[in-house]
């Protein structure tokens, strides 16, 4: 038996969590056609969503495929309570928020509340092109806390604070006071001579 | 592209950035799948293979030595050791993630994850340290007959070492309690 206590490589789960279901029909439509609807309508959002969570490449590959897995067996239990979109970004963001805890047990690093980099003092940006404005923002959105991050990526995919409210289980004015301060960061962060980045 | 870019910009830079998206056939996914739940399987094995070793050198101490105390100790070694490996097997998972992430919101699920990786470090000690702790106790004192010092040093080196893991548990722990704090602070708002 091994000496040492290791969380990660015990993989507990809580005994209230759901069992796992496999294969369903729904409403004439199979678990792998809303699977295949899901990925096909926003394939490329997950893939943005797994870039803003895992910045290593190969983590960020074994993440986005989670993701499709996630996806594919949550749709046994679909029962249109509640739009596509809303349902693909709940899995996506609870996948990836698991998968940002297990790695954290491995690695340390500090994570920031909106509040908090709003407070961040950082040198002006640089005169960038795409590429780097790019990079500078997911800086920004690595540095998050999950739940913060989650509602920044949202208002990102061009989402107003209700659908951000429904996905996250924020209240909308919680929601909206958030976007407002996203919206003085990002101003700050990408305004030349600004004071707030990363 | 300015140096100034507004909001708005932004988030054209963010929709606009190049993906691959290259569609995940769903044979591979099953494959995946199955792959995943053969890797678990592979790492719940090795909890028990691991569990068998001890229960196999403590058998053997059993026969070699005539000392009760040492035998007593590998008894209660054993017991403990089972009873570690039921607790795995009535609360270790497949380890995939739950089927309901569609219709929970994700302060929720994250919650949910925080009160469960919390409760485990807390009930750790009971369940997983502390079994085999008398076992090892008897043991050490059978190992070291009439050497009350070396006795008193073994019984030191396993206080020290699982006040440690208790201390780091626990450190974890509040860790975390921090963190559903600020969630519940969040969802009362």
């Amino acid at each position: 038996m091994r000496a040492q206590v290791s969380v990660a490589t015990l993989q507990i789960v809580c005994k209230k969590s759901p069992p796992l279901v496999t294969t369903l029909i729904v409403e004439g439509s199979t678990q792998d056609d809303r699977y295949r609807e899901a990925a096909e309508a926003y394939g490329a959002a997950l893939e943005r969503l797994a870039r803003a969570y895992e910045a290593d490449p190969d983590h960020r590959r074994d993440l986005l495929q989670e993701i499709h897995l996630a996806l594919w067996r949550s749709f046994a239990g679909w029962d249109a309570r509640c739009s596509l979109r809303t349902w693909v970004y709940r899995v996506a963001h609870n996948a990836a928020t698991s998968h940002a805890m297990r790695q954290r047990r491995t690695k340390t690093y500090l994570l920031l509340s909106l509040e908090e980099l709003d407070q961040v003092p950082s040198p002006p940006a640089p005169d960038a092109g795409r590429q780097e404005a790019l990079s500078r923002l997911l800086t920004l959105v690595h540095g998050l806390k999950p739940l913060d991050r989650q509602v920044i990526l949202s208002y990102l995919e061009g989402m107003d604070a209700a659908a951000i409210g429904e996905i996250t289980g924020l209240a909308p004015g919680n929601v909206a006071t958030k976007i407002h301060r996203i919206k003085s960061i990002l101003t700050r962060a990408f305004h030349q001579g600004g004071r707030h980045a990363k | 592209m300015p140096n100034e870019l507004l909001p708005d910009d932004i988030r054209n830079v963010w929709q606009n950035q190049p993906v691959e998206n290259t569609p995940m056939p769903l044979e591979e996914i099953r494959r995946q799948a199955w792959r995943f739940e053969k890797r678990i399987a592979r790492r719940n094995l090795r909890e028990y293979v691991a569990a068998a070793i001890g229960i196999a050198a403590y058998t053997f101490y059993i026969f070699k030595f005539h000392s009760l105390a040492i035998r007593a100790g590998s008894v209660l070694v054993i017991a403990g050791v089972l009873y570690v490996v039921v607790q795995l097997y009535r609360r270790a998972s497949s380890g995939s993630l739950p089927a309901d992430l569609g219709v929970t919101a994700s302060i929720e699920f994250h919650r949910r994850e925080l009160v469960c990786q919390r409760d485990l470090l807390r009930s750790v000690w009971r369940w997983y340290v502390g079994p085999i702790i008398p076992g090892l106790v008897v043991f050490t004192v059978g190992l070291l007959p009439h050497r009350a010092g070396a006795q008193a040093v073994g019984a030191l080196f396993l206080a020290l070492g699982s006040g440690g893991i208790v201390w780091f548990n626990r450190r974890a722990a509040i860790r975390l309690d921090r963190q559903i704090a600020e969630l519940d602070n969040l969802e009362s708002q």
